[in-house]
């Protein structure tokens, strides 16, 4: 009678783990700056944030294709989505056009608009000898 | 939310603002029943309900269907304006997220319209 004695192939579970676990810390480390800023009132494009997720999803591909798994496939797909996500979002969605309207030197065109207290306001308004600064500003949101 | 933050930013430093006699005038689109509500937030600025579009129209800054309602808004544009009613300088941010904050408006202010 004989015996095989197969040694059965071993896969060490950590083959890349390193890599899907900083794939992830990536892309949640942009999230949480970009909270944090936030709250912190820093109002700045955190280009930081599509940028450290772009490198989480990089991280995450070389950790599939070190051990393919549901888990890892998953990491990457919903990483990438959200790098993909935050370009568009940064890149085009909130993209301003350039300025194009009276240069500076150029004194305030004629406008009338509505003060809160509904007194009108217009441009002579902002030639009482006083310095301004005029915020134009999306809205109450 | 980033605009309310910004005329938060505002009406905090407004101490310093008050110091250079410079005031802040903010304005948007939005009818005055807004514009009163935004007063009563931030009772230092000074609140302009441009509900017809002439301002954002002579600034170019109207922005057509970017509100989170799909309406039109206006984009964010920070204009120095001397006494004489002369355009100093303006500011407008490449994307929509991006504001200035109040020690950078009040060191333009400083560099472009120094007090007399």
């Amino acid at each position: 009678m004989t015996t095989l004695a197969t040694t059965p192939s071993v896969v060490p579970r950590s083959r890349g783990r390193g890599y899907f676990w900083a794939g992830l810390g990536a892309c949640l480390l942009g999230l949480a700056a970009t909270v944090i800023q936030f709250s912190l009132h820093i109002m700045k494009t955190p280009w930081y944030s599509p940028v450290l997720a772009t490198v989480g999803a990089i991280l995450l591909v070389v950790a599939v294709a070190r051990r393919r798994s549901i888990p890892r496939v998953i990491g990457l797909v919903l990483v990438a989505a959200f790098a993909g996500l935050q370009w568009y979002l940064f890149g085009v969605l909130l993209k301003l056009p350039d300025y194009n309207g009276p240069a500076v030197g150029q004194p305030v065109p004629a406008f009338a608009a509505t003060l809160a207290n509904g007194r009108t306001f217009r441009d002579n308004d902002l030639r009482d000898g006083s310095r301004q600064v005029l915020v134009l500003f999306r809205g109450r949101w | 939310m980033g605009c309310m933050m910004e005329l938060g930013e505002l009406e905090k430093a407004w101490p310093e603002f008050d110091k250079r006699k410079v005031r802040v005038i903010v304005a948007s689109i939005e009818p005055r029943e807004e514009a009163e509500a935004t007063q009563a937030q931030f009772s230092h600025l000074t609140v302009v309900s441009d509900a017809d579009r002439k301002l954002v129209e002579v600034f170019a800054a109207l922005d057509p269907g970017h509100a989170p309602d799909g309406g039109d808004t206006a984009e964010s544009t920070t204009i120095l304006v001397d006494g004489k009613g002369t355009i100093r300088w303006v500011y407008r941010p490449d994307r929509a997220s991006t504001r200035l904050t109040p020690s950078e408006v009040l060191a333009a202010a400083d560099r472009v319209m120094p007090a007399e």
